[in-house]
Formats: C-alpha cells, structure tokens, sequence
C-alpha cells in the first residue's frame, strides 16, 4: 500500500514539475507502440483483423487475434486510442466493425515511447536494426 | 466458385464455441467477425482447408491466455469500480462464497443441514401433492373425462347411474361423445391350479373407447357383445396375460374358466393401462344388461359407475346444465317430485383427488411453516455469524467495496449454502417418500409417488427463495454497519451489532409463533384420534377375523344350494377349535362396501317434502349380532326357523326404531320394499332391534338399519364374520382350510381382522397426525435451537455486564434468571403471537377434525405449555454457563 501511494505522489509531482511524464503504468510496450504505428499506417480501416495482418505482414510475428484485442482494449483505457462501430457491411448477413483510431494523447505517448528508446540507442554502435 | 457465405459456414464449429467462453462478451461478435472474415479470405485465395482450419485453432491457442487473464483482471476485486453490477460479479461472488463457507465446515453443516431439513420436508409433501394431484390421468385428452353420478341432496347422498339413466345419458344428451358404465366383476379363476379369486369388472362395449385406450392386441367389445347370452368374451390385463398365461402369443384363442363359466379372450389391454374405477382390474367383461334391466323399475337401481367422455369444447358446466335439464324431463315423465333427485358430472380429475385435497393441502401448509422457521433459524445463524464478520465487511468497505457488494457477496453465500441443503433435501426426499409409501396410507403405495422433473424444479425454486428469504435480512444488516465505529469500538457492541440483535430477537419471536400453529395443528389432530378412538362403534371389534366369499352363479344358481353351502359351511366354522361364533353379512361395516335402499314403513305416509325414506341394508345370518356382540335390544335376532319358506322378517336398529315408532313396540310393525298400496307387496315383519352400528367410519353420520335374513335373500357375496378367543391374525389359514372342506374350488379373499379395518377407515386423519407431529417436532426443535443460539450469544456478548453484576454482589441464581427471563421473554412473546396465529389458522382444518373444536382452549394451553418447557430446557443451558462464569475473567477479556 504504502508504496504505491509513494509512486502515485511521485509521479504526480514529476507530472507537475516536468509537464507530461508518465508514471509506470501508461509506459508504452513494444507491442503497443506496434499496434499504435499499425493504427496510423490504417488509418480509416483500422480494426482488428487488419491491425494483425500489418503486423504479422510487417514484422513476420504470429500474431493471435485475442491478443490484439487485449492490446487495443489496454490502450483505449489509456486514452490512447478510441473506437467506434462501423455500420453494417451492405451485404446480407454483412456484419458490424470496430474500427480504431489514434488520440492526441496515443500520438504524444507514441513520441515519448519512440524518443525514449530513440535517446537509449543514441552513441552506440548496434548495427543495422533487421527484422528477422 | 464456393460463395462467401459457404465459407463463412465452414468455419470449425467447436473452435468457434471455444472462441465465443474465452472472448469477452462486450467484444465478441467483432473477434468472430474479423476470424470468419481472415478465414474467408483465405479460403477464396486458394488456402486449403485444412491449413485454414488450423490457423483458426492456432488463433484460438494464442487468444486462450490474453482472454482469460482479461476476464480474471476484471473480476479481481481491486479493480472493481464502485458501481455494483449484481450479475457481473456473480462468478466472483459465488467463489468467494465457497471459499467462506469451506473455511467454516461447522457452521456450513449445521446450517445446510437444517435448511435440507426444513427443504426436505417440503419436497416430500410437494412429490405427494404432484404425483396426486397434480398428476394427469394416463388417458388420451384426460380433462375431457367425466363421471355422472345421481344424488339425493336432502340426504348428502352421493350414488351411481341407473342402467335407464345410463341409456338416457347415452342416446338423449349431446354433450358427451360417449358414455359407459361399469361395477366390480371379480370371480373365482378357476382351470389354472388352485382357484383365486381375480378381480375384474363388468363394462359396457363402449368402455375402452371412453379412456380413448384401445387393446394392444386384438380388439375390444362388439356392441352385439354387451347383451345377455353373448357376453362370454373377455378383455384382459396385460399383468393378467404375462402372469397368469405366462404370455401366451396365442392368447387371442385361449379360453378362460372364470365362476365355472368359460370365457374367450378377445383383446389384451397394453401394459400400464389403468381402470379408474377398478385399479387393480385384471380383466374385463361385457356388463350385458337385460331389456327388464333398462325398465323404469330399474330407474332407481343406482349401482354403476360411469364414465363419459365430452365432445370437445363442451365444459363439465354446459355438460351439468344439459344433465341437469334431463334429470327434471325424467323425473316429470315419471311424475315424482324433482325436489330430491339429480345428476352430477364431475370430471374423473376431480373425482380422483377430492378425497384427500384437503388432507394434503393443510400438509403443504404445515411444511411451508416448517420452511418458514428453518429460513429463519439460518437468517439467524448468518446473522451471527455477519455480526463476527463486521471487521472484514468494515474492512472490505474501506477497500472500496460498495453496499451493494456486500449484500451481494453475503446473499452469494446464503444460496450457495440452499443449494447445498438442497442437494441433501433431495435425498431426504427421496428416502422420506420411500418411507411414506412404505408405512403411509395405502392410497400413497397406489399413487407412484416419484421425484420427477416437476419436483426437482420445486426443489431448486424452493432452495433459491430460501436463500434469498434468510440471507437477505443478514446480508442488509451486515452490509448496513457504521464503518467507523465498527472500527473504532473494538470488542464491544457496535450499533450495528445492537440492532442485529433486535432482528435476531424478532426471528425467534417469529419462529415461536409458527411453532405454535404447527404444534396447536398436531395437537387438534391427536386429539381427534383419540375421540375417534373412544367412539363405540356399536359392536365390539376385538378378537374378530373377517373373510370374503363370492359363491359362483354356475355353481351355486339358487338359495337351496347357497343355503346348503352356507349351513356345512357354520357348522365346520363353529366346531373349529379357537372359533366362538361364525355368521355372514352382506355388507360388514368398515369393510368399504355399502348397500343402501329406500322402503316404506307401515302406517307411515311421508309429507309432501320429505324425502323417501332411506337406509343401510345387511343381509345377515343368525349369529351374526352374537359375533359382532352387536345388543339386541328388544326381541330377537335371526335364528335357524327363519328360512326362506318362513314368513320374511327384518330387525330393524334402535334409530329406526325411535324414528318411525318412537312410543310404540317395534316388534310386529312392517316394512317393504315394494309400493305399499300394492296388495301383492311383500311386507317384512320386524321381529327384534338391536343398536345402531357405525358403517363407513368412526364419524359417520347415523343412517338408520335394517337387517333381513340371508337365508330369505339371494346373495352371491358375503362376508364371514368370527369372533375368536385366540389371536384372530393367527385363524385365517383355519378359515381357509374350513372352506376349502366343503368346497375345495371356493377361494376366500380380504382377510382382515375387524381392528385393522376400523383403524384403516382413520388412514388420511392417522397419516395428517403423525405427519403434523413430525413436522411440529421439527419446528420445536429447530425453535430451541434457535433460542439457544441467540441467547448462548446474548450471554457471550454481555459477558461483561454479567461480571460486573457479580462484582456488585448478583449471586449465581440472579444470573441464572436474569437470562432464563430475557430468553423465555422471547419464547412467550412468539408462543402469544402463536396462539393468536392459530385461532385464526386452525379452522381451516376443520374437516379434519372430530370431537374437538377448531379453537380449543385446552389445546392451545397444552402446546403453549410444552414449547415454553423445551424452550426453557435450551435456555437452562446458556443462564447456567452465564451463572457459572467467572467474574474477572470477564472483566479482564476487556
């Protein structure tokens, strides 16, 4: 108890001194930031089947389809994403999508995460990134 | 090409399933869409089925793990929102209810135990009150069978049809679509071993089509059947046929020797079938009634039973109205007055349960009281049990847990300890109604009583209102507590706990006002055994065996040769070691049969209104007022001058007697059957009265009786009465033997001895007793242990005013009374509550009750005295731990 009651007024503090730091929980993930570069890569078709194929395309990942949706659900109560639910496909029986799309605050966290890794790479020799 | 849409059907169904339990429900129907659709899409790219298949599973393998983790981490009750949703965190809940109850093994079996108990119970009553009343009859379109019987309203007589009124509600009425009668047609089997007696009926052609139950081989009567002469083809059981012809396929060509009469088989009834009128009918011949029988001489000869089947949409009222209307043409046609004569149809439903509504629906009453007091000694328990719990309810409230977490995790735990007295209560049930059929009354054994899906849904409805009922009083107070000063005070009684108190107490005062009505009901009911025990039913029943002889027509065609048989018949009987006395009767009382007649009395011209004069009518031998030590109390009894050449005679009973010539010498008066102007009348003179004897029962109203000499009447059945000096059980095979001596192909049946009759004719009012006296010691029980309860807390809680009372010089007996006051306080406040209850409560058993008046002061005084001695016994045993109690150690505890 006590201890997290520390981090949380840590935190706060960091927040109001240096505006925009997150505490550990809203850290971005590599497969978050994944899911948010496949989001904007979408752009309005952006809903689960489709975010798992740019992955899987991209990165060569197996990606099951539950585990995006717990992705994409763990972000949007971050408030780094919204959804909404597309009409119904025009066809018979077409069904309902839930289509995804990125928030300020995803966009900002997405920076964040990116400059972050960005700032731990900086001055080291690591070769040529290559997705395997 | 295969079209989209045939393969979106092929996607592997299970894996589908699999998917849907491990995908939240909120996003569901998106996940199976975007699999379906990526599924497609491989298909139509030329995939192969197999591999699509197998990446579906691969999907559902890796969405196995972030599934369930998402539902756990929703459901984990630190994440929960303070908003409660009573339904999403039922599986949480539930777990958590196991989990507490495990952790209290004692408390988890007293109280499922008393709640299989009090569910038990109810369970047991409700499978009686389905498979009797609830229960359909084994026919096609049962609800459209009725049965027409004629009464005499000014008398409460209820009797058969008459074989014109039959032909008149066959041909005259539109109602119905088919109408048969029926009687008992029992006879002696002979041709197959030693004769038995098999019991059968005689029917009209139409019977079976009546049921709408039409013979599983061959066919049933021809209309050219039912009529004198042809009516030797029989119908018979499926029992019959694999029984007693071991199943001979061959059957339909097989003749039968029944009553020395040979009888072809023409139809085999399929198994289970039932005759309303004759349960245990193994077979079935043409009624065959004469053209003389159809006569207006007949009109009156109310001797049938009948069933009719109504057209559809024609109710039992429209039906009623339409016989009812008949009955007044009839009656104008025969110009007699329509004041005292009609026709009723009741439906054969109705007919088949009104017998024992009343007896099962104030047993439902009384178990449903038992369920009451069982709900409340568990609310009570729990309430204990939520008063210890405070702190963790306190501080799982401080964690974030709102109210309506509380109630819902203690109300979760409230159902699931019914389910488990549910579970065991359906064993009870089961092993109870075994018993109850077993030593019940025999109508239970023939009633197959069984626990079917009708009572296991009770069983589970029932469980479910119980938890709710006693869990939900505790789960408000507990989830009501002060947080702060729970936390604040420490050991001491909080708030919450002072009016949990006041609950606790009210439940008790509750449980003894129920308790009251259950024992107060009992009570009224042992009372009324015992009155009808004391009532002399004008002979003396002990020491007395009685046998049923039914004598064949073939064999016996005429009073000579039944006069014969009968005369060797006493002489063997009476020369019998151990038999004191052996005569016959046609009707023996309590036996179930009845013969009744109307007659006139010389001299005696009815008025205008009044009805005929009617009576019970017995056919008896000389001896028989000797057997049955029945006073003669003027003139004589039959004796061996009374034959049938002999001018006929009548005794006549002491209500007659006092009716018809109530100053006047009975001895020499007459009475016929016959029209008493008519000057070829046969006038029977009354030679002797003897007292009145009960017939149908202990509280039977008093008819008046005539009794003839069997010798001047033909009879083909009759039962043998002896009076015995030994152990009359011990005689039958004697009997048996005595009868087989003088006619070795002549079976006796029915051998009762006349104390078990009379004790059989209190079946229903035995089984109500002993069943309401179970169920008030239950509630005694369960209320003790209640009180018990509540005051081994009450003690424990005040634990430190007791010391300081000591400290300030109470002694030990203060003490003692001090609790002995406050727990009987309750006991007499609930008996009180108790007594007003069952003034109100008690005279809806008035039926049921004889010699005892529904409100019976005496009654309501003795079981106010025995609830408050053994609540006073479970009471002694806290006052006397708070007498004993060491005072600083009390104090210390602080």
């Amino acid at each position: 108890m006590q201890k997290y009651y520390f981090s949380f007024v840590f935190s706060f503090m960091q927040n109001k001194n240096e505006g925009w730091i997150m505490s550990k929980g809203e850290h971005l993930g590599e497969f978050e930031q994944m899911v948010l570069l496949a989001l904007i890569r979408l752009k309005d078709n952006a809903y689960g089947m489709t975010i798992r194929q740019v992955i899987q395309e991209r990165t060569d990942r197996r990606v099951p389809i539950g585990q995006v949706y717990a992705a994409l659900e763990r972000l949007e109560s971050k408030g780094y994403l919204a959804s909404r639910v597309a009409e119904p496909e025009p066809i018979r029986g077409g069904r309902s999508k839930k289509l995804y799309a990125l928030t300020d605050d995803g966009e900002s966290a997405l920076a964040l995460a990116r400059g972050m890794m960005a700032k731990m790479a900086e001055g080291l020799e690591l070769g040529d990134p290559e997705v395997a | 090409m295969i079209p989209e849409g045939e393969w979106r059907s092929r996607v592997p169904p299970l894996a589908e399933l699999l998917f849907k339990v491990v995908t939240p429900a909120r996003e569901r129907c998106f996940v199976l869409g975007d699999l379906s659709e990526e599924f497609v899409r491989m298909m139509m790219a030329g995939t192969s089925r197999r591999a699509a298949k197998w990446w579906y599973w691969q999907q559902l393998f890796g969405s196995v793990g972030p599934g369930v983790r998402r539902i756990v981490r929703r459901q984990r009750p630190g994440r929960q929102s303070r908003k409660y949703r009573p339904f999403g965190n039922c599986g949480l809940n539930l777990r958590l209810a196991w989990r507490g109850l495990t952790r209290r093994p004692l408390f988890t079996v007293v109280a499922a135990t008393t709640l299989a108990l009090g569910i038990g119970a109810n369970t047991t009553v409700f499978s009686i009150v389905n498979s009797m009343l609830l229960h359909p009859l084994p026919y096609p379109e049962p609800e459209q069978l009725v049965t027409l019987n004629h009464i005499y309203p000014s008398q409460d007589l209820v009797v058969g049809v008459s074989p014109p009124g039959f032909r008149d509600y066959r041909d005259r009425t539109q109602s119905f679509e088919s109408v048969a009668i029926t009687r008992d047609g029992s006879a002696t089997l002979t041709g197959a071993g030693e004769p038995v007696r098999v019991v059968g009926s005689r029917v009209s052609a139409d019977y079976f089509r009546v049921y709408g139950v039409a013979p599983a081989l061959g066919r049933s009567f021809l209309p050219e059947e039912d009529s004198p002469g042809n009516q030797h083809v029989l119908v018979i059981s499926d029992g019959f046929w694999k029984l007693r012809l071991g199943g001979d396929p061959n059957v339909l060509d097989r003749s039968i020797v029944l009553n020395d009469e040979s009888y072809h088989v023409v139809g085999v009834m399929p198994s289970g079938f039932e005759d309303f009128f004759n349960r245990d009918a193994e077979f079935w011949m043409p009624i065959a009634l004469s053209p003389e029988q159809f006569g207006d001489d007949y009109r009156f000869t109310e001797n049938q039973e009948s069933v009719a089947r109504l057209k559809p949409g024609i109710t039992v009222a429209m039906a009623t109205r339409e016989v009812g209307n008949l009955a007044e043409t009839i009656l104008s046609e025969l110009s007699r007055p329509s004041s005292d004569w009609s026709v009723r149809v009741t439906s054969l439903q109705e007919k088949k349960t009104a017998g024992y509504r009343p007896t099962l629906l104030v047993l439902f009453g009384a178990v449903g009281f038992v369920l009451l007091i069982t709900c409340a000694n568990v609310a009570n328990l729990l309430l204990a049990r939520a008063i210890g719990r405070q702190k963790e309810i306190a501080i799982r409230k401080a964690l974030g847990a709102s109210r309506g977490h509380v109630i819902g995790q203690l109300l979760a735990e409230s159902l699931v300890l019914s389910c488990f007295g549910g579970a065991a209560a359906l064993l009870i049930a089961y092993w109870s109604t075994g018993a109850l059929v077993r030593f019940g009354p025999d109508v239970l054994a023939s009633a197959e009583i069984v626990l079917d899906l009708r009572v296991l849904l009770f069983t589970l409805g029932v469980a479910l209102v119980a938890g709710v009922l006693f869990g939900l009083a505790p789960a408000v107070q507990g989830a009501r507590g002060d947080l702060q000063s729970t936390l604040r005070e420490g050991g001491q009684a909080s708030r919450a706990d002072r009016s949990g108190n006041r609950l606790r107490h009210l439940l008790i005062v509750g449980e003894f006002a129920v308790a009251l009505v259950l024992l107060a009901c009992s009570g009224l009911m042992i009372r009324t055994i015992s009155q009808l025990r004391q009532v002399d039913p004008g002979f003396n029943p002990d020491h007395v065996l009685t046998a049923n002889i039914l004598l064949p027509h073939a064999r016996y065609p005429d009073a000579t040769t039944r006069n014969a048989f009968y005369d060797q018949l006493m002489s063997e009987l009476s020369a019998t070691p151990g038999i004191t006395d052996a005569a016959t009767t046609s009707v023996l009382p309590f036996s179930g049969n009845w013969g009744t007649a109307s007659f006139s009395v010389e001299g005696y011209v009815p008025r205008g209104d009044d009805p005929p004069i009617w009576g019970d009518i017995r056919f008896a031998s000389a001896g028989f007022a000797r057997a049955m030590q029945i006073p003669v109390l003027e003139g004589r009894f039959f004796d061996a001058t009374d034959g049938p050449r002999s001018p006929p005679v009548a005794v006549v009973d002491n209500e007659l007697a006092r009716r018809f010539w109530p100053d006047e010498n009975p001895i020499g008066k007459r009475v016929t059957f016959g029209d008493p102007t008519d000057p070829n009348a046969t006038w029977f003179t009354v030679i002797g009265v003897v007292g009145h004897t009960l017939h149908a029962g202990l509280d039977d109203d008093v008819r008046i009786q005539l009794y003839f000499s069997s010798r001047q009447f033909w009879n083909h059945h009759a039962t043998l009465v002896l009076r015995t000096d030994a152990d009359p059980e011990a005689m039958a095979q004697t009997v048996r033997r005595a009868v087989f001596s003088v006619d070795p192909a002549q079976p006796i049946f029915d051998v009762r001895t006349m104390e078990n009759l009379i004790e059989e004719s209190m079946g229903n009012r035995q089984f109500l007793k002993t069943l309401l006296t179970l169920f008030s010691g239950l509630a005694i029980l369960l209320a003790s242990l209640g009180v018990y309860g509540v005051m081994s807390h009450t003690v424990r809680e005040r634990s430190r005013e007791l010391g300081l009372r000591t400290a300030l010089g109470a002694t030990r007996p203060a003490l003692f009374t001090l609790v002995m006051k406050s727990g009987l306080g309750l006991a007499g406040v609930g008996s009180l509550l108790g007594v007003g209850a069952a003034l109100m409560l008690t005279r809806l058993m008035e039926s049921q009750l004889f010699g005892v008046d529904a409100i019976d002061p005496g009654t309501l005084f003795v079981a106010a005295g025995i609830l408050l001695g053994v609540a006073g016994l479970a009471i002694c045993i806290p006052a006397n731990r708070a007498a004993r109690m060491d005072p600083l150690e009390n104090l210390r505890i602080e």
